[in-house]
This record gives structure tokens, C-alpha cells and sequence, in this order.
């Protein structure tokens, strides 16, 4: 087993509203180990984006995040700006989801990278234009030199991505955070995308937290995966085990709907019935009950704890019995 | 003859200057006031500079062009006539050192002085004359009042373009001697040489400049100053002219006109210390308490030579029934008005003619009887009019838009016929070209009025109620009050002249072809180191007479 | 670029040829006339001057005159200002306007600007609620009241400054009226900074920035502020408006020779000339600026820029 990269403990992220507090991310406790990638499911809402947003420190004015998390053993949850401006895109880096709007649509492309080597590098322009080249061409991206003086509503969408990705990988970084990297772009760009980041886990070695609700992007790239509901783990597996001997009634929710090409794409999430549970509330039992077949008394009453069931496979379920038909083999 | 009141208080004052009105800078009675040490010296020549306000920008320097109020109060410095003005407002040599008028009073021979000189030291001449008055009455200068020549031989055939402008009457006899001649004996022609009409011009600059001559540095005038800087709608700059006649008895060495359209704008400037002398109107009618405690003699309040009535289509129903008109007159309470309305700043006017020194005024007897008798009367002629609480009078009140006071007038006015006649006013306001145009068309029956003569004779009234004349708006046309007038006009003799004047002015207040409402006042604001501004009921002070003390400001 | 100035000027030439038809034909419609007062002019004397304007021609005529005139950029004689052109009132007042104007733009940009961008770094702080509660009110009180308190605190009672006149354009004489004309554009331009400023802060591109570790400077600086500022270039074009507007109450208020007062006084007394002139004038000011607004946002944007 590889060494432990990030360890995060008893996360919790509340967001102060006008209604009162949201619990957006409960008692989180995972690790990311050294190149491998994990990856993160779960319906909207789950809590998945702002898990990592508040371990970058990028939490919206109103969210606070409390717990640890430890980079290579130094604790980096609510560090101070400086300290921060040291941290991010240097150790850590995180893209996003929409490349339209994730790049400045008023600096060059160039400019957008230049300026991350120039900061934490304290390259020169011009060194850092070469790197930048090259940083392009390993995304496949050609012409390089000439794309770094375009501006961003020049590229299309998934070179956009591509770019993200470079910009992102320009520092050499122990993680990379991608929060829904390919939700926007459509199937054979996703395609493409989903390749360069294996290729490039497996030229440098990056640990990469692949945040997604889409499970065949999953099974496509990650080593482990964490089912988040209602921000909590549920349950946490390699992947070849989650998909043959998932334990968690969610997770088995989640595996029925991932969707197959024969299907529209909307139908992807709204095979679970119900909706997942309002967030200012903190039910005494297990959040899942309204939703849950398998659900007993003591659902209601008492929240299951995170427990190991032996080979790296964790969840939080009082049910013991099986679940369903387990139709599908990883 | 020109209106004053109307322009002075209706043009340029915009929605702007009733909101400045509303909220007052002056109406603060803790404003604090510069005082000052003020000795009988003048102060040195550097700082004889007297900063004035005009009410508006002048349209035109050009004295043939010249209508606007402003715009005479400038020329008035740059140019001389023949006669001028004393400080006190009377005529007096000018150009002319002397003049004779033959035994008919049809022929004036007037002597120049040889020292008369142009701005640039060029003698003015009897041909400047010449040539300036041809000028004014040629159909091509497009002068509006060249009918104010009127009574120069071949002038209104000039006008008309019946014959040629050098046929005017009027000849140069030799460099300083001038003759005229009137189409008949004109008593008051002496006063009018006053106009700006009848200024003498600089032939070679408006050959030269054409339309630009007026422009500073093309201007050349004959007055105690000429035109260093004119900004349009901003300050005009007059210099001492060093060529002037009398330039030794001239101690100004500048005088700045800055045009500020509001009583209130002037006076808040007055009140910063921007301005030495502010001409009427200094201030809102409602300042003038505090004012005066504050500001002691700085705050004058003189007499003019103005009137402020309303005129009615006599000739028309409902006003061609002398009974209604004398009901709708007796029963306005001036005093009232005047207290409530203008604080005492205006005088009750029961008559037509404004005070002049030695004319005596016919009042109307209803004038000196009490409110009570005079409402009794009124209400029986308004009875005999036919009109009744049933059957009220029901008529238009038209008066201008501009100006905030006026309105506040005339809906008092109504409403006081309203209590006492139970006639029913409505009022009509309109913008004041359109208010005029409207009374000119005949279009309003009631209207407001205002006259405010420029030379001292109740000639400039009375003509306003003459048969043929343009201004008579309400068609009165009486034989007797005519033939009364005009025997005025042809009497030499001042006692009996005026004896005349006041038995028109008595046929009038019989027949009360207007209401009159009050007299106007002057008010002004002069801060104490001016010295030579003296009142005069023509309003007109000429800068020659002013000059600046010695001062110092005390410290509050 | 070339092409697209040349395409917004032909496109300004039917606007501005309807503003003139319309504008020529409605004064000309209202009652009273240039030559209209008190003392009705003898029909003789008006005959004159009817002649020597072109006024007894048929209005077709006189209006085909007109245009020929200002296709040669003259203006015709104003009626009013006897002895004076329009050309020359307007070249005179107009300077008084650019400078007023000018000055007010700048200071409503230079204090306007630093403002807004502070309230939106500090939002929902007592600097914030304070310095937007001031905008709020600079907003909504009118020139003509803020005019008049400007005169009376610091000419009247404090004999700081001068309570008016241009004076050459003298810098004591220009502060009141330019703080007047500035004060609400501060506040609108402030209200609009913030507004845009919280608007690109938390836009999606803000956070990428900050997630590649720049310092807060560089991402206000380098990331932030460019965006915020394009809706000042949209407010461009209202802002000239805003001034020319207000400018005229100023001028009224301060007794400045501006091309405002000749509007208004050219309107009141039916100086036909006049008011199409200073009409014509705003007009091209107005469509000026809407283009200068335009073209700098294809400057500035590289999205527009490209197309
Ligand atoms: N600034 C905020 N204020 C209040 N609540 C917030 C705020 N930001 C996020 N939340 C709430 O936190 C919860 C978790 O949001 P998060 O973005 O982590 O969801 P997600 O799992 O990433 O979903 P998606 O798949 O839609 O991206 C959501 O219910 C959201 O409403
Ligand atoms: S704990 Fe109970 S309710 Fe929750 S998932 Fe398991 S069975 Fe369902
Ligand atoms: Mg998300």
C-alpha cells in the first residue's frame, strides 16, 4: 500500500444562512495516498465539491470548515492567505467542472500560466512561456506556442479542460482535485479527457481526487472510491469491490442508475426515489431512512457509524442482511 | 420704452431657481454677514473695481439692437447720447455741452463737444450721429424698436421702406452740429435721447466687423468705458475708456457684469462676497426682514418707475361692463396683497402712473375709503353688472409661467374675488412667449401686465392706453383721455403738462380699462465701500458716478 | 474596427436627420416667436426681420436652407443674441461644458471607482453600509438641492469658495459646480463598482485563480479588476447624458457660460437656431459616446474584439 498523502479527520463544513446553519460535510475521516486515484460519488448536494473546496481554503464567506486535514503530515485546513497562496497550485492543485466560465475570459491563455510559474517558480516570463509550451504539447495540445498569445473563447471546451489540466500540472503537484472534470463537456471529449488524466497519473506519479455523480467515470480511472450521501461517507472500497460486493443500500442505488448510452442522459440521477434530505436538519438516525428498502427501527433512531468490514472496505449501514441482486460484476 | 418687470422677473428663471427659492441659502438668518471699516477716501486706483450683477446676459451690445433690459444696462456704460443721466436719474448734457429748440419745437440744434472722443481717440462727430440713427430706422438693420425714432421727420416711412434712410431727418451741420428735425412739438424728446437707440456708432468698426463689431477689441464706444472681455452668459469686463470727456471724474478702473438670472442666486453670491452691487431684483421678496436686520443700509428699497396691473379686453364680455370692471378693481385689497405677498417690498398701486417727483397722481376716490364701504360698493356694482352668488362671474386669469411670485399673486387676486364678489377666477398660466402671444391674439380677456418706463415721464404710461397703439392689448379707446394725452404731449410747460396727464389719468380711473396692482420698488443690495449710487426711479446707475472707499473687512 | 466606425456614423446620420426634421418642426409649431414681446413689433419692423431670417419663406424652404447650412457646419444667426452666431455661442460655451464635465467625469471615476471597489472587498462592513448608504442619498438628491447646500455651507456661511461664476474657468470658481455636477455620478459609479466587483468575485474564474495560489492582490488587480470595470464603459454613454443634463441646472444654479443655459434660454425664447444647434450638438455628443463606449469595449473585451 502507498504512503499516505492527505488525511483528512473529522471534517465538518457549516455554512452560516439567513434559515440558520447548513451542515454541508459531517465527520469526515478519509486519506489520499501517493499516486493513486480516488474517486468521489454521490447525488447533487452530497457535499463532495465542498469537501475539497475547504481543504484548498476556497469556501465561500459563509462556510467554515473544522477538523484536520494533513498534506504530507503538516496540518493545511484554515491556514492563513500567505501560507495558503504558498500551498495552493504548488502542492495541491484543483480544476473545475465548467472550463467556460473557469478561465479569465480577459488574459491570454499564456498569461493564465505564465503567471502560476512566475508566483510560486519565480520563473521569468519567458522560461516560464517555454515550460508552458511544453506543458501543452503533454496535454495534446498542438501549436502550442502560437495558442499561449489566444485568449480562452478561442479554444473550445475541452481543450479549454486540456489547458486547465496543464495549467494545473505546470508546479508538478503531490494532488490534483479534479471536481467534476468532464460533467460539461460531451461523451467523446469526456473520453479524451478521462485518458490524459491516467496518462499523465501515470507519468508523474499525481495523486488525482476524481469528484464525479457519473460511476462509469469512476470505474473508468480510480483505485478506491467514497460514497458521500447528505455529506457523509457511506461507504469506501476499492473499486472492483464496490462494484461486485457493495454493502451500502445508496451505493446500490447509485450502481442501478448509472446510466447506459441507450438512455437519455436526464435519467442519470433520478432512478433513487425520494430526494436527498434538507441539510439544516440533523436527523438523530441514518439520513438514508426516508429513501432506504432496507430500512429497520433502529435506522431512525441511531446514526450507523463508519465501520470496517475487512479489505479496505468501510461503510454505514445497520443493515446486515443482503441486498439485492448484485447484477453487475466489476 | 422697454419692459423691464416682466423680463426681469420671468426670463431664465427655470424649475432650478423655484427649488433654489424653496430651500433658501438666504432665508438662513444665521448666515454670517462681512462687515466692514469703510472711510470717506477712495481706495487706490488698483482696486477701484466694482463687480456687478446684471440680471441676464445681454442679447446684443449693439445699441440699435439692443431690447433686453441687460443689455441696456451695459451699453448704458459704454455708450453716451446726447444727454446722459445725473446719479440721481435726471437728463443732463452728454455728447451734447448745449442745444437750442426753435419757438415750434419741431427743430433741436445740438453742440457737440469737441472733447467727445471714441474709444480709440477718435473725435465723435455729427455724422456718427447721423449715421447711427439712419441705421436704426433702415428696413435692412432689422431694428426692433426703430420705431422708438418715431418722431424724427421720415422715420416710420423709413421703417415702412417707403423712402430711402438718408432722408431721415436729421443732418450734421457741421463736425460738432446736429440738427433734427420732429415731426411735431415732443416735450419729452429731451428724455428720450437717453435710449440706447439714439447712441451715436463708430461707422468704420461696423464697416469693418460687420455683425462681429460688438465683439471686445472691436467695439469701440464713447462712454465712460469700453468692452474688455465679454464671456456669453458669463461676466463681461468694462475698462475706464482714457479718451472718455470726463474721463478725470471717472475713478473706476473696471466694472465686471456677472449675469445671475435668480434673486436668490444674487444673493447668495452677494452674501459670499462675489459681488459689490446687486441691481434689482437683489433678493426674494421674503429675505427682506432679516436682511434688513442684518444688513442695515446695504438693503435699498426705491422706488421705480414701473407698474404692475391686469389688462382686459374692454370691448368684450364680461368686460365691457365698466361696472364689473370698477367692482372687480375696488375690491382687491392691495394692502393685503402687498403685506402678505411682497413683505412691503412693492407699493399698493390704485392708479396707473407711478409716483414722479413733482407730477401729483389721481388716485381714484374709492382709493382713500375704507375696505369695508369699498366692498359694499364693489358688490352693488357687481350686482348691477348682473352676476350673483347663482349666476358668479366666471372668467380666465392669464399670467406667466416664470417666476413662482407672480403665481403666488395671482392666486391670492382670485381668491380674494372669490370672498368678496363670489366671482370665480381661474387661473391660466402659460410660458411667457406663449402668454404673450395669447394676449396679442386677442385669446385672454384678463391678463397680467406690467409696464416699467425708461424716461421719466407718465407719457411712457399713458401711451400704453391710446387708441392705435400696439400695447393698448385691451382695445381702451376714449376721445377724451386721447385728446387729454395729447395735449400733454404738446404742452411746453411741466405744471400744465402734468396738469394734464392727470386729468387722463382721471378719465381712466373712471373707466377702468385696467386693475392696477401695485407700484414696483427697486430693491438692490450695496455692500457699504460702494459710494455713488444714488436711487433714481428710472433704476439706472451709471458706473461713471461709482467709485470705492477705502475698507477693511472687520473681523466677526 | 475602421469598419465598424464607419457603419455606426452612417447609422447615425438618418437618427440624427429625424432629430433635426423633428425638432426643427415642433419648435416652429409652438406657439410665440423669436420676435414675440411684450411690445408687439410694428408690422413693418417685423416684416424686416422676417426678411433678413428667411422667416417669410415657405417652412419647406426655410427648412431645405437649413440643412443645406449645417451640411457646411454653419448654424445660422441665433435670433436672440442679435450681432452673435450660433457657431460662436456654441464654441464658446461649449468648453465651459467639456471642462465641467470632464472634471466631474474624472472625479466621479477617480472617487467613484476606489470606492466601490473597497465597499465590494469589505462587503457587509460598516465601510460598506456607510460609504453605500452616501452613495444612495447622492443619488437621489437632485443637483438643484445639492447646488444650492453647496453654495450655502461653503460660500455663504463658510466664504470658502465662490458662490459662482465661471471666471475664466478660475480652479476656485470650478470647485463648487464640478462637485454639484460630481456628486451624483460618484455615487452612481460607486454603486455600479461594488455591484460588479461582488459580481466577478464570485465568478468561477476568481476561484481558479485563486486555487492556482495567486496572492488576493494579483487576483483582485490582474483577474478582478478589468471585468469590473467594463459596465463603466456601458455607463459611458448615460453618464454623458447624466452631465449634460445636470450641467445645464449647474450652469443655471453657478451663472456658468455653458451651451446648457443657451438650451433653455434659446427654447423660452423660441431662438430657433439656437436650440437646433445646442439640439444638434447633444445629439452627436450623445451618439459620440455611445460609439467611443462601443469601441472600447471591442478594445477591452476579447470576446467583442474578435467579432
Ligand atoms: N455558500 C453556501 N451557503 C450555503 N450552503 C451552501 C453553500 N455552498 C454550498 N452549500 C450547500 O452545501 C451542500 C453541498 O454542496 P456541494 O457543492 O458540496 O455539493 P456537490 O456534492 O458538489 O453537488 P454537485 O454534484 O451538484 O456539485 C449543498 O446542499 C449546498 O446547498
Ligand atoms: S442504516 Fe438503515 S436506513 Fe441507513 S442505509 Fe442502512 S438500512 Fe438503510
Ligand atoms: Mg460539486
Amino acid at each position: 500500500m502507498a504512503a499516505s498523502l492527505l488525511e483528512i479527520r473529522k471534517l465538518a463544513v457549516r455554512f452560516s444562512t439567513g434559515d440558520g446553519p447548513v451542515y454541508a460535510v459531517n465527520d469526515l475521516d478519509l486519506e489520499v495516498r501517493c499516486g493513486e486515484v480516488l474517486g468521489m460519488v454521490g447525488e447533487s448536494g452530497s457535499g463532495k465539491s465542498q469537501t475539497w473546496l475547504a481543504i484548498m481554503g476556497l469556501l465561500a464567506k459563509n462556510g467554515c470548515a473544522e477538523g484536520s486535514v494533513r498534506l504530507g503530515g503538516e496540518e493545511i485546513l484554515n491556514l492563513p492567505q500567505r501560507a495558503l497562496t504558498r500551498l495552493r497550485g504548488a502542492r495541491m492543485a484543483m480544476i473545475f467542472q465548467d472550463p467556460m466560465t473557469a478561465m479569465n475570459p480577459f488574459l491570454t491563455v499564456g498569461r493564465q500560466m505564465t503567471e502560476v510559474l512566475e508566483w510560486h517558480r519565480g520563473m521569468s516570463r519567458r522560461e516560464a512561456r517555454a515550460r508552458c509550451i511544453a506543458a501543452l504539447e503533454s496535454v495534446h495540445i498542438t501549436d502550442a506556442a502560437r495558442r499561449l498569445s489566444m485568449y480562452p473563447h478561442e479554444f473550445s471546451g475541452g481543450m479549454r479542460q486540456r489547458v486547465m489540466i496543464a495549467t494545473a500540472l505546470l508546479t508538478e503537484p503531490q494532488l490534483l482535485i479534479c471536481d467534476e472534470p468532464t460533467t460539461a463537456l460531451d461523451v467523446t471529449v469526456q473520453a479524451q479527457i478521462l485518458a490524459l488524466l491516467d496518462e499523465l497519473r501515470q507519468r508523474f506519479g499525481t495523486a488525482i481526487v476524481l469528484v464525479t455523480h457519473d460511476l462509469g467515470v469512476i470505474a473508468q480511472l480510480a483505485d478506491r472510491v467514497i460514497v458521500m450521501y447528505a455529506g457523509r461517507q457511506v461507504e469506501q472500497a476499492e473499486v472492483h469491490t464496490l462494484y461486485g460486493a457493495y454493502r451500502h443500500p445508496y451505493t446500490e442505488g447509485l450502481l442501478r442508475s448509472v446510466p447506459r448510452l441507450d438512455q437519455p442522459r436526464s435519467a442519470r440521477l433520478a432512478t433513487i426515489p425520494g430526494r436527498p434530505p434538507d441539510l439544516a436538519r440533523r436527523p438523530a438516525g441514518c439520513p438514508f431512512e426516508p429513501r432506504c428498502a432496507y430500512a429497520s427501527e433502529i435506522c431512525r433512531r441511531q446514526m450507523p457509524p463508519l465501520v470496517s468490514l475487512g479489505d479496505a472496505h468501510l461503510r454505514a449501514c445497520h443493515h446486515d442482511g443482503a441486498l439485492g441482486p448484485q447484477e453487475r460484476e466489476a | 420704452m422697454r419692459v423691464r418687470g416682466p423680463q426681469l422677473r420671468s426670463l431664465v428663471v427655470m424649475i432650478a431657481a423655484a427649488l433654489l427659492s424653496a430651500c433658501s441659502s438666504a432665508g438662513d438668518p444665521a448666515v454670517p454677514v462681512y462687515r466692514y471699516v469703510v472711510s470717506d477716501r477712495p481706495a487706490p486706483a488698483a482696486l477701484q473695481v466694482l463687480r456687478r450683477r446684471v440680471a441676464e446676459t445681454p442679447r446684443t451690445l449693439d445699441p440699435s439692437l439692443a431690447t433686453d433690459v441687460p443689455s441696456t444696462d451695459v451699453i448704458e456704460d459704454l455708450f453716451e447720447g446726447l444727454v446722459t443721466l445725473s446719479a440721481g436719474g435726471k437728463i443732463i448734457p452728454g455728447v451734447a455741452s448745449s442745444w437750442t429748440i426753435s419757438p415750434d419745437g419741431r427743430t433741436y440744434i445740438f453742440h457737440l463737444r469737441p472733447t467727445a472722443r471714441w474709444s480709440n481717440g477718435k473725435p465723435v462727430t455729427a455724422a456718427d450721429f447721423v449715421y447711427a440713427w439712419r441705421r436704426e430706422v433702415d428696413p435692412n438693420t432689422a431694428a426692433q424698436y426703430a420705431e422708438s425714432l418715431a418722431r424724427i421727420v421720415n422715420a416710420q416711412a423709413i421703417i415702412d421702406g417707403k423712402r430711402p434712410p438718408d432722408s431721415l431727418g436729421v443732418t450734421a451741420l457741421g463736425a460738432h452740429t446736429l440738427e433734427v428735425r420732429l415731426i411735431g412739438r415732443t416735450p419729452y424728446f429731451l428724455s428720450m435721447l437717453f435710449y440706447v437707440d439714439y447712441m451715436p456708432l463708430y461707422p468704420p468698426a461696423i464697416r469693418r466687423w460687420g455683425m462681429a463689431w460688438t465683439r471686445p477689441g472691436h467695439l469701440v464706444s464713447d462712454g465712460a468705458f469700453y468692452l474688455a472681455t465679454w464671456v456669453i452668459n458669463g461676466h463681461l469686463t468694462l475698462k475706464k475708456n482714457p479718451y472718455y470727456w470726463d474721463a478725470a471724474q471717472v475713478r473706476l478702473r473696471e466694472e465686471i457684469f456677472y449675469p445671475v438670472p435668480s434673486a436668490s442666486s444674487a444673493l447668495s453670491r452677494y452674501l459670499a462676497g462675489d459681488l459689490d452691487f446687486v441691481g434689482t431684483p437683489a433678493f426674494p421678496p421674503s429675505d427682506v426682514g432679516w436682511l434688513r436686520r442684518d444688513l442695515g443700509s446695504q438693503v435699498r428699497v426705491t422706488p421705480m418707475y414701473g407698474t404692475a396691473y391686469l389688462g382686459m379686453l374692454v370691448h368684450e364680455r364680461p368686460f365691457d361692463n365698466r361696472d364689473l370692471r370698477l367692482a372687480l378693481t375696488m375690491s382687491l385689497d392691495r394692502r393685503v396683497l402687498d403685506e402678505k405677498l411682497m413683505q412691503g417690498m412693492d407699493m399698493p398701486a390704485h392708479s396707473l402712473f407711478p409716483p414722479l417727483p413733482g407730477f401729483t397722481r389721481r388716485s381714484p376716490a374709492w382709493a382713500h375709503w375704507p375696505m369695508a364701504r369699498r366692498l359694499a360698493v364693489a358688490r352693488r356694482l357687481y350686482r348691477a353688472a348682473g352676476y350673483s352668488k347663482a349666476h358668479p362671474l366666471r372668467v380666465k386669469l392669464l399670467y406667466m409661467t416664470e417666476g413662482v411670485h407672480t403665481r403666488n399673486y395671482m392666486e391670492a387676486v382670485a381668491t380674494m374675488w372669490h370672498q368678496a364678489l363670489g366671482a370665480d377666477i381661474v387661473l391660466w398660466q402659460e410660458q411667457w412667449k406663449v402668454m404673450l402671444q395669447d394676449i396679442q391674439y386677442k385669446n385672454a380677456k384678463l391678463f397680467w401686465s406690467a409696464w416699467v418706463g425708461n424716461y421719466p415721464s407718465p407719457y411712457t404710461f399713458a401711451h400704453q392706453f391710446m387708441k392705435g397703439f400696439v400695447m393698448n392689448y385691451g382695445d381702451y379707446d376714449n376721445p377724451a383721455y386721447q385728446a387729454a394725452v395729447k395735449a400733454a404731449v404738446a404742452e411746453p410747460n411741466r405744471a400744465r403738462r402734468y396738469a394734464l396727464y392727470a386729468k387722463a389719468e382721471a378719465i381712466l380711473n373712471r373707466d377702468a380699462p385696467l386693475i392696477p396692482l401695485y407700484f414696483y420698488n427697486s430693491n438692490e443690495l450695496v455692500k457699504p465701500y460702494v459710494a455713488g449710487i444714488e436711487p433714481n426711479v428710472l433704476n439706472v446707475h451709471l458706473a461713471r458716478y461709482m467709485w470705492i472707499r477705502q475698507h477693511t473687512l472687520r473681523q466677526p | 474596427m475602421i469598419r465598424l466606425v464607419l457603419r455606426r456614423v452612417l447609422a447615425a446620420i438618418p437618427t440624427l436627420l429625424v432629430i433635426i426634421t423633428l425638432s426643427f418642426f415642433m419648435l416652429r409649431a409652438a406657439p410665440g416667436g423669436p420676435f414675440t414681446e411684450a411690445r408687439r413689433l410694428p408690422p413693418q419692423v417685423l416684416a424686416n426681420l422676417e426678411r433678413m431670417y428667411h422667416l417669410n419663406e415657405p417652412v419647406w424652404e426655410q427648412y431645405g436652407r437649413y440643412l443645406t447650412h449645417i451640411l457646411r457646419g454653419d448654424f445660422g444667426p441665433s435670433y436672440v443674441y442679435r450681432s452673435t452666431t450660433v457657431n460662436a455661442l456654441i464654441e464658446q460655451g461649449l468648453p465651459v461644458d467639456l471642462t465641467i464635465g470632464g472634471l466631474a467625469l474624472a472625479l466621479a471615476l477617480l472617487i467613484g471607482m476606489p470606492l466601490g471597489i473597497l465597499a465590494a472587498l469589505r462587503q457587509n462592513t460598516a465601510w460598506d453600509y456607510v460609504s453605500m448608504a452616501g452613495a444612495m442619498a447622492g443619488i437621489s438628491v437632485p443637483t438643484f438641492v445639492v447646488a444650492p447646500l453647496l453654495i450655502l455651507l461653503l460660500a455663504v456661511k463658510a466664504h470658502w469658495l465662490p458662490a459662482g461664476s465661471w471666471s475664466n474657468g478660475a480652479p476656485d470658481h470650478l470647485v463648487l459646480p464640478v462637485l454639484a455636477l460630481a456628486l451624483p455620478l460618484i455615487a452612481y459609479v460607486a454603486r455600479m463598482m461594488r455591484g460588479s466587483m461582488i459580481e466577478v468575485l464570485n465568478s468561477p474564474y476568481i476561484r481558479t485563480a485563486r486555487a492556482k495560489g495567486l496572492p488576493e492582490r494579483t487576483v483582485i488587480l490582474r483577474h478582478a479588476l478589468k471585468p469590473a470595470l467594463m459596465p463603466l464603459i456601458s455607463f459611458l454613454g448615460p453618464a454623458v447624458v447624466n452631465t449634460l443634463t445636470g450641467s445645464i441646472v449647474v450652469e443655471e444654479i453657478f451663472g456658468l457660460p455653458g451651451i446648457g443655459r443657451f438650451f433653455v434660454d434659446g427654447a423660452l425664447n423660441r431662438d430657433y437656431t439656437l436650440v437646433m444647434g445646442v439640439t444638434i450638438l447633444y445629439a452627436m455628443l450623445i451618439i459620440a459616446f455611445n460609439l467611443i463606449a462601443d469601441l472600447l469595449y471591442g478594445v477591452l473585451d476579447p470576446r467583442a474584439r474578435q467579432q
